[in-house]
């Protein structure tokens, strides 16, 4: 929506707002056996206990999960506020800040504040040299895959709630932890090629994260790529991308370093009404849900004589939709992986069982009822199986309204 | 009755100025929105305010039990932290500090009122002839600090004035609206259903361009209380006969006015109540508003009813509860005279806000037993049986040409358990919150207001104990 133009300066403003109702419900998180190192849902407020005879909590069973909330959905209520300016020849300057804020309070605290998350702030330089942009915006690692699951899937909807707790504030995640790796909004410079034939390469050098917990030093930013291949027609368009990261991290006060590193690739399609899309990712010490984060899962237990070796993840996702006039008919598949170490089958390290694998199933329709408000019912199952034997499946029944601008 | 000569003098200037409002029949000036773009179908405003207010607060300190060996049950008073941070504590024979005497508060802040600045936007958009959507989104941010550095609690920080922190805005406020002669559909954050119509007479009539008492949020796990130290806003009369509405995330339709009178059910999402011992909810929770109104020349009418239901549950538990609330009143104007009351009631309702944790809802010491069949072993469980809470409130305001002077009054109650009495030599509860209130506001202009008020806050606690605190707030507003 612009604003006002007035030469050589417009600004526009973009945004949404929205509100879900979701009901959770299937089971509370196992206990073990052993101890069980990332994945699942924590339950630990919201556990409907199994009895016991006297009518007393059976704290050896895991129990049900059954909650309602409001929220917000997978992309909270956004205000977006941008500037544009030709500055010579064909170079155009943008710079954009976005602001997001869910709806739901901290652990459902009424009269806490909703903290306002100054999620992306970057400027942009483009023209036929290529796109400069700086500041904070979406990484390229695994931004392909992210793109997906929001296109066909879960941008007016909500999808998984998100680990951490039904209590907890969103937004959701979507297919974000089943075979989707997100991207995230991270600090950085990146340039961007112009496009040779279809294709593009982007070059990003971020600040660096830390796997908070295991390996918390870093010293260097973390170089990032994508490359992508775009082809359009009048009823085709077809986009591949491959993606990569890398990252080293120091354990504080100790003299061991390791490497972060991952790979994502995919594409999506477009053929007429219908739109599919497929990715994955691999590599070490990525978390499951967003890339880099950091996850009990990525590292063995303290005992294991190499130190905190990482463990392997991969994940791989495929989301279709359907237009059907003004109405999308989307389905996903996807699933997450760790692979065990040798020490993790060690007397040592058995202990430990992490998750073995996150496998989420969903489903949405979306009516537009005009270009700005949207109509969603969304549903996803959450499989959660750690070595071991663990398991733990949650559904997710959801429904809301969009508003877009 | 006798009227002493001073009683006289009172009433003679109050008719006085009276006489002179019922000249000047002028309507508060209300803020504007501001027309930034506009379409065929559509246009986008802001909206907003920025103040600043100089806030002096003096009386009692935090009470000392009056029983040795008793506490105090949280979730009343100010300076409530442990140890207290604004104490000045009377002196012992030695000229130390005597923790064993309640002492005194004496604290001059600068800082937001009622509303802090506010950034609003928003659009409206005509979609037919049945169908307009809007949406607005605002952010909210006090002047004052956070002194919470890090993820420290804020119990363990440094006191307000730490100059290098920043502000943590606040998005206070994000709903779309789709509306036509079947009525209206807001979804999002917005102002909840229940208790709205106590919040708006105090906005309306007292505390929209002032400041209040400072019942303010204190952060996760704390219930919101009398605090000088973290930042507002502050809470104009929340607490004292009125429980205050809350922006919640949620949904509700209002129906079209028929014949003045107009429905509004709302669904809201859970409330925790964890520091009251019910920290879970499965279910969301209903509201509704019935209201009335009658707008003729010289002459304005709103009734209203709301009420709440909420289901809650102990975390991992197997106890559940219910929180309820039924909020009533009016607001009147006649001429220069604004006249707002009413007042709530109910179980787990909120002591400051609505349905808003609060450790003096319940008791600690309710419990139920249960009977192993097997073995016949009894064993106790905790029920924090929730204490019925009530409160009525009462605002009067003259508009003057472009002064609005008032005043108010409102008194919260929190009855006591059976268990509590018998609990009473070591726990004293929350028993009463009065506040009397008294306002003026100059408005220089439609955007332009100065604002000046006073609050006595006065707490009572079972066992005897008592703290009375006086507020003077004196700021300047400026609205778009």
């Amino acid at each position: 929506m612009t604003l006002v133009k007035s030469d050589p300066w417009e600004v526009y403003t973009s945004g949404r707002v929205n509100l879900f109702f979701g009901y959770a419900f299937g089971d509370a998180k196992p206990g073990g056996p052993g101890t069980l190192k990332g994945g699942g849902v924590d339950s630990s407020s919201d556990k409907i206990p199994d009895l016991l005879p006297n009518g007393m909590p059976d704290n050896s069973k895991p129990g049900k999960l059954n909650k309602m909330r409001f929220h917000s959905g997978f992309v909270p209520n956004v205000f977006s506020l941008g500037v544009r300016r030709k500055i010579g020849g064909d170079t155009t300057l943008r710079a954009q800040m976005s602001i997001w804020g869910t709806i739901e309070t901290q652990a459902q605290r009424k009269f806490v504040p909703v903290i306002t998350d100054f999620r992306e702030g970057f400027l942009e330089a483009e023209g036929k040299w290529g796109t400069f942009t700086a500041g904070r915006f979406g990484s390229l690692f695994s931004r392909g895959v992210t793109e997906t699951n929001f296109l066909y899937l879960h941008g007016y909807g909500v999808g998984f709630w998100g680990g951490g707790g039904t209590y907890n504030p969103g937004p959701t995640a979507g297919l974000i932890g089943f075979g989707v790796l997100a991207n995230s909004f991270s600090p950085g410079v990146m340039y961007t090629t112009p496009s040779l034939g279809g294709l593009k390469v982007a070059l990003g050098l971020f600040d660096p994260v830390s796997i908070a917990g295991s390996w918390d030093g870093t010293r260097t930013p973390r170089p990032e790529a994508e490359a992508m291949y775009d082809l359009k027609s009048d009823s085709f368009k077809l986009h591949l991308y491959a993606n990569g990261a890398f990252q080293k991290v120091y354990d504080p006060g100790q003299t061991q370093d390791n490497t972060v590193k991952g790979v994502g690739a995919g594409f999506r399609a477009e053929i007429g009404n219908f739109h599919i899309g497929a990715g994955g990712h691999y590599g070490q010490g990525l978390g499951l849900y967003y890339a880099l984060e950091g996850s009990d899962a990525d590292v063995s237990g303290p005992l294991n004589p190499k130190g905190k070796e990482f463990r392997t993840a991969e994940g791989y996702s495929v989301v279709a939709q359907y237009v059907l006039g003004q109405v999308d008919l989307n389905a996903g598949f996807g699933q997450s992986i760790i692979k065990l170490l040798p020490f993790d089958s060690t007397p040592e390290g058995v202990a430990d069982r992490p998750i073995k694998s996150q496998t989420g199933i969903a489903a949405a329709v979306v009516y537009h009822l005009n270009e700005s408000f949207h109509i969603d019912v969304d549903y996803l199952r959450a499989m959660f199986a750690w070595y071991g034997g663990a398991k733990e499946d949650v559904n997710y029944l959801n429904t809301g309204v969009t508003l877009t601008w | 009755m006798t009227w002493n000569s001073r009683t006289e003098r009172w009433l003679h200037t109050a008719a006085g100025f009276t006489a002179a409002a019922a000249c000047l029949l002028a309507t508060a000036p209300a803020s504007a929105e501001i027309t930034v773009a506009k379409g065929e179908t559509w246009e986008a405003y802001v909206a907003g305010r920025l103040g600043a207010f100089v806030s002096y607060t003096f009386g009692d300190a935090y009470p000392v039990p009056k029983v040795a060996g008793s506490m105090l049950q949280p979730g009343g008073g100010l300076d409530a932290a442990t140890p207290p941070r604004d104490v000045i504590n009377e002196k012992d024979a030695m000229g130390k500090a005597d923790p064993t005497k309640q002492g005194k508060i004496k604290k001059i802040r600068v800082r937001s009122g009622y509303y802090p600045n506010i950034m609003t936007l928003g659009a409206r958009k005509t979609v037919g002839p049945s169908l307009k959507l809007k949406f607005q989104l605002s952010m909210w941010g006090t002047i004052e600090p956070d002194d919470t550095k890090g993820n420290k609690p804020p119990e363990f920080q440094p006191a307000n004035g730490t100059r290098d922190n920043s502000i943590k805005a606040d998005f206070r406020e994000g709903y779309l609206q789709a509306f036509g002669g079947w009525g209206s559909f807001t979804g999002g954050r917005f102002l909840g259903t229940f208790a709205r119509g106590l919040t708006e007479i105090d906005v309306m009539y007292a505390h929209g361009y002032g400041a209040g008492f400072p019942n303010i949020s204190r952060g996760f796990g704390q219930p919101a209380q009398g605090d000088l130290t973290l930042p507002g806003p502050m809470g104009g009369m929340n607490g004292f006969g009125m429980v205050g509405a809350t922006y919640e995330g949620g949904g509700e339709y209002t129906t079209p006015s028929l014949g003045g009178v107009k429905l509004a059910l709302g669904l809201y999402d859970g409330s925790s109540y964890l520091s009251a011992g019910w920290g879970a909810t499965r279910t969301p929770r209903p509201e509704a508003e019935l209201t009335y109104d009658l707008d003729t020349s010289g002459f304005k009418l709103h009734l209203f009813g709301s009420g709440g239901f909420q289901k809650v549950y102990q975390a991992s538990g197997i106890e559940s509860s219910s929180v309820w609330g039924a909020a009533y009143g009016a607001r009147i104007e006649v001429g220069p005279v604004r006249v707002g009351g009413g007042g709530f009631t109910g179980k787990g309702v909120g002591i400051n806000n609505a349905f808003d944790d609060n450790p003096s809802e319940t008791s600690t010491s309710t419990m139920r037993s249960v009977t192993d069949p097997a073995t016949g072993m009894v064993t106790m469980a905790s029920t924090y049986e929730f204490r019925p809470t009530s409160g009525f409130m009462g605002i009067l305001q003259l508009v003057l040409g472009p002064v609005d002077i008032g005043g108010g009054i409102g008194l919260t109650t929190i009855s006591q358990l059976a268990a509590d009495k018998t609990a009473a030599a070591t726990l004293s509860t929350l028993k009463s919150q009065t506040g009397i209130t008294a306002e003026a506001t100059y408005h220089v202009n439609e955007s332009l207001h100065l604002g000046l008020d006073f609050f006595n806050g006065a707490y009572k606690w079972t066992g005897g104990e008592t703290q009375k605190l006086n507020v003077i707030n004196g700021g300047v507003t400026v609205t778009f």
